[in-house]
């Protein structure tokens, strides 16, 4: 699924600059559930972004489905984040003004479906995470959990390729964690989706099929960098 | 529509900031309606007064100042015990003047006037005080001498007949005279009455009105009026047609160069000769109420483009989740743009309808507005005097005569008028205002750069 080449990232802090990514090598492959863990501030989130197209490498190539997206053009990758690729927030970012359906709907808007077929995948997806009796209720008017099963439906209605989630569970106590978990995880299984997860927790990394490690912005597997093909794209 | 939902549970949950700005929005436009309905109004009142001034089809009059050339002759003063002549305080010239300007390109028609005044005194100077004139200053009833062969330009076209008959090309050289409806009645006059002008009998032919109350209280064949003023072949005014008023400039200097001496009046500058309340009011709709308005859509503008740039910096982490979502900058900028033009768009209506409210209670409460006019332009020095002695005391006396009749009053109804025009101009700004805050804060949004976006405390 993803290939990623000697990717670094560098931003200006301060006058200074920072190494967010400081060269990482990885190959995630189809079906893959990957856990990134690592100390906050070593470059998991900006890994994950890069991953998303919300952001481009300073250096090195990513690819994504053989697609280089340090190479794609604005409305291309843009194309590549509607179609393949779901987000599940920590903070679950949902439109608090809109009602749980209305907020699985919008990842279905810049894919120019009909409004009945749109209903209907929305319909499912809410189906699938176990919230269809809480369809009309706005963010505040549901639990933590509920509204990260909403975060979740919204990142699958589009049937994605991919799904980024960053500290999924974060915000959720472990009653409620585990059962988002098992949920994932069944979801993954079933779909045949790749899951790049960023977490702190522990269990919930160990339920990954691998757990990289973020160090000074380079992704370490048994405590040392991947250099690549351990798995095909 | 997603669209739709989406706009509409937006400005639902900020209710109280949506109708902050579209009431904002609403009293600009509201005042843009009024300000023009009122402009309008008072435009359109000045066009009566001149109209009223003018007579029907009248484009400008040519006159001669006063105390250049010729002046008034000398009057007719019989023996007996008052003086009552014709004469006018304002510059004559001769009848020829007709024909020359009529001959001019751009000329239609032109034709000539002896506006008059018959002046009566007591030889002795001292005029009874009354109710009615409670002074004691001489009489002075306006006379205009007209053309009777012509009905469509000069004080005739303006002339309704209510009763006998109007003046006709036979009546040039016959003592007949029309009469205005209200000094008729005042005088317990009508048709078939004889009067008095310079000891000169004529008979009433006819009464006549004017809805501009303009028309002098007599009309006498021109040659009559020139006979009994002393002032044979003598004119003071022009009343002149042109083909186009497009011409009206051209018209103008032709007419100046043909005549050096002559002063010509068009409606523009009669125009400024207009004061009183319809004046007052066309000023400060002109001036007060442009800038007013002016102001205040301006500070709609900026207050509407102030708040919707803080709604889109409460909302940053909510666009930067749409971009992950796959949502191209057009499209989040096409939603905040259509909140923004749904709010200009309500405020256009909500304006649209004060705006309109506001014309019907000013039309009310302004009904009757008055314009002071001057009855002929630049005729305001005295009228004259009157010298002499009396026959049987031998007691010399001079008098005096204040000018009266330069300065009207005229009641104007006023209405303020809301032309389809205005409303769309009016809907046009409310969303040109929605738009702008729109365009501001779709701009911010849509440059956002989604890392920053999701990183953004929400």
């Amino acid at each position: 699924m993803y290939k990623l080449t000697g990717v670094t990232r560098t931003y200006r802090k301060g006058g200074k600059t920072v190494d967010a990514l400081a060269g990482v090598d990885v190959v995630i492959g189809d079906r893959e559930w990957l856990a990134i863990q690592g100390p906050t501030g070593h470059g998991k989130t900006t890994l994950l972004q890069l991953l998303g197209g919300l952001d481009r490498p300073t250096s090195g190539t990513i690819l994504f489905d053989g697609k280089n997206l340090g190479e794609m053009t604005e409305a291309e990758i843009t194309r590549v984040r509607a179609t393949s690729i779901g987000f599940i927030f920590q903070t679950f970012n949902l439109i608090p003004t809109l009602p749980a359906a209305v907020n699985v709907e919008l990842a279905l808007a810049p894919l120019r479906l009909d409004a009945a077929e749109r209903r209907a995948q929305v319909a499912r997806a809410l189906d699938a995470v176990g919230l269809t009796d809480r369809a009309g209720h706005l963010p505040a008017e549901l639990s933590g959990g509920q509204q990260q099963r909403v975060g979740i439906a919204r990142a699958l209605v589009k049937d994605p390729a991919v799904l980024l989630a960053d500290e999924p569970t974060g915000n959720l106590d472990e009653t409620t964690r585990d059962e988002i978990i098992d949920l994932l995880a069944q979801l993954v299984r079933d779909r045949g989706l790749t899951l790049v997860m960023v977490t702190h927790d522990s269990t919930v990394a160990a339920r990954a099929e691998r757990i990289g490690q973020m160090r000074d912005g380079r992704l370490l597997f048994d405590g040392a960098p991947v250099t690549g093909g351990d798995r095909q794209p | 529509m997603l669209f739709l939902t989406y706009l509409r549970l937006e400005l639902r949950h900020r209710l109280r900031q949506a109708v902050f700005i579209a009431a904002g929005l609403a009293v600009g436009v509201a005042l843009v309606i009024t300000v023009s309905a009122v402009a309008a109004g008072t435009s359109d009142a000045q066009a009566g007064v001149l109209h009223g001034l003018y007579g029907i089809g009248t484009d400008m009059t040519v006159t001669r100042p006063f105390g250049h050339g010729d002046t008034s002759p000398g009057h007719q003063v019989n023996a007996g015990e008052h003086v009552d002549w014709l004469g006018t305080n304002r510059g004559l010239f001769g009848s020829s003047a007709v024909p020359a300007i009529a001959g001019l390109p751009g000329v239609r028609s032109a034709v000539g006037v002896l506006v008059a005044d018959q002046s009566w005194t007591p030889l002795n100077g001292h005029v009874a005080r009354t109710p009615s004139n409670p002074y004691g200053l001489p009489l002075s009833i306006p006379v205009d001498g007209v053309d009777p062969a012509s009905q469509r330009l000069g004080p005739l076209s303006e002339a309704r007949v209510i009763s006998g008959r109007d003046l006709t090309a036979a009546d040039s050289d016959s003592d007949v005279a029309l009469l205005d409806s209200g000094y008729a009645r005042a005088n317990h006059l009508r048709t078939g009455s004889v009067i008095t002008i310079a000891h000169h009998q004529l008979r009433v032919v006819g009464i006549v009105t004017e809805p501009g109350g303009t028309v002098p209280d007599i009309l006498i064949p021109l040659r009559v009026a020139q006979a009994l003023s002393n002032a044979p072949g003598k004119i003071t005014t022009v009343d002149v047609a042109v083909d186009s008023a497009a011409d009206l400039a051209a018209v103008t200097a032709k007419v100046k160069a043909q005549l050096p001496w002559a002063d010509v009046t068009t409606s523009a500058t009669l125009a400024h000769e207009i004061s009183g309340s319809l004046g007052e009011t066309a000023r400060l709709a002109r001036d007060l109420g442009r800038w007013l308005a002016i102001a205040v859509l301006a500070a709609a503008f900026l207050l509407a483009a102030l708040l919707t740039v803080t709604a889109v910096t409460r909302r940053v982490r909510e666009f930067g989740t749409l971009k992950a979502l796959g949502w191209p900058a057009r499209r989040i900028t096409g939603q905040v743009l259509g909140e923004s033009v749904t709010i200009g768009i309500a405020g256009a209506l909500v304006g649209t309808g004060l705006g309109y409210a506001a014309a019907a209670v000013i039309s009310r409460i302004a009904r009757n507005l008055t314009a002071t006019v001057a009855a002929a332009p630049g005729h305001r020095e005295p009228m004259g005097f009157i010298a002499g002695s009396n026959a049987r005391t031998g007691q010399h006396f001079y008098h005096p005569i204040p000018f009266t009749g330069t300065l009207d009053s005229l009641p104007i109804h006023f209405s303020a008028p809301v032309g389809a025009g205005v409303v769309a101009l009016a809907i046009g700004l409310g969303v040109a205002g929605g738009l702008l805050a729109g365009a501001l804060g779709s701009w911010r949004a849509a440059r956002l750069r989604p890392t920053v976006a999701l990183a953004h405390a929400g």
